[in-house]
């Protein structure tokens, strides 16, 4: 499923996957696979796309009924 | 003890020196971990298949093509590659920062050496001694194959990045 809430708040900040990616010390690939739904971030790598884009655990990730 | 021994004894060393120093400051992600451990198991499932299949070939079929020797280095080569070919499709064989074009020309390099030798071999007629593939003159091809293999796979992932498909 893809992560569209992630994207808009990447997109938010201006940031390209290039530079979240460096931000949160992964490689593109792997915030362009979370993005589109081809993997799952643990819990921490989660709260580190959360604290460079400044939102929360809910509003990036927490899937609405 | 032999030369040979001390020969092979400082290769290894001196292979396991540069593995030590290379992958000193490498990072890969937890992306990157899972899948390189998902090659790992692939590319060990490949070689205990092959090798299963070769000691068969060797134990029961009645005229040999190949010696055991060179069988053996084809399935491991074959495991290797096979790890690799998946990392580097799966953006998982180079870590964070880490560029491929240095891989590309070594890889290039090493293929077109190996199949220049291998293709002598075949020309003037040494490549099957008795009618066997041996690992003195057929090991060339199978480098040459190995790294033609990972040569293309570099590429294919180069012009698919560049094309912006992961994007």
């Amino acid at each position: 499923m893809k992560n569209l809430r992630m994207k808009a708040a990447r997109a938010a900040k201006d940031l390209s996957q290039e530079q979240l990616a460096k931000l949160c010390n992964v490689s593109r690939q792997a915030i362009s696979a979370i993005e589109k739904g081809d993997y799952n971030p643990t819990i921490k790598l989660c709260i580190s796309i959360c604290k460079a884009l400044d939102k929360t655990l809910d509003e990036l990730f927490w899937e609405e009924e | 003890m032999s030369s040979e021994f001390f020969t092979g004894l400082f290769l290894v060393l001196l292979i396991g020196l540069i593995i030590y120093l290379s992958s000193k400051n490498r990072h890969y992600d937890e992306m990157q971990q899972k899948i390189r451990a998902e090659g790992y198991k692939l590319g060990y499932t490949v070689t205990i298949i092959l090798l299963i299949i070769l000691m068969c070939f060797i134990e029961y079929a009645p005229g040999h093509l190949i010696t055991p020797s060179f069988g053996i280095f084809a399935v491991l080569m074959a495991g290797i590659v096979t790890f690799t070919v998946y990392s580097i499709l799966k953006d998982s064989f180079f870590s964070i920062g880490e560029r491929s074009t240095y891989y590309m020309i070594v890889c290039a390099i090493i293929s077109v050496v190996n199949a220049i030798t291998a293709f002598k071999y075949i020309s003037n007629g040494t490549f099957l001694e008795n009618g066997v593939v041996t690992f003195d003159h057929g090991g060339n091809l199978i480098c040459a194959l190995g790294f033609m293999a990972v040569f293309v796979a570099l590429f294919i992932k180069k012009v698919n990045d560049r094309k912006g498909i992961n994007a």
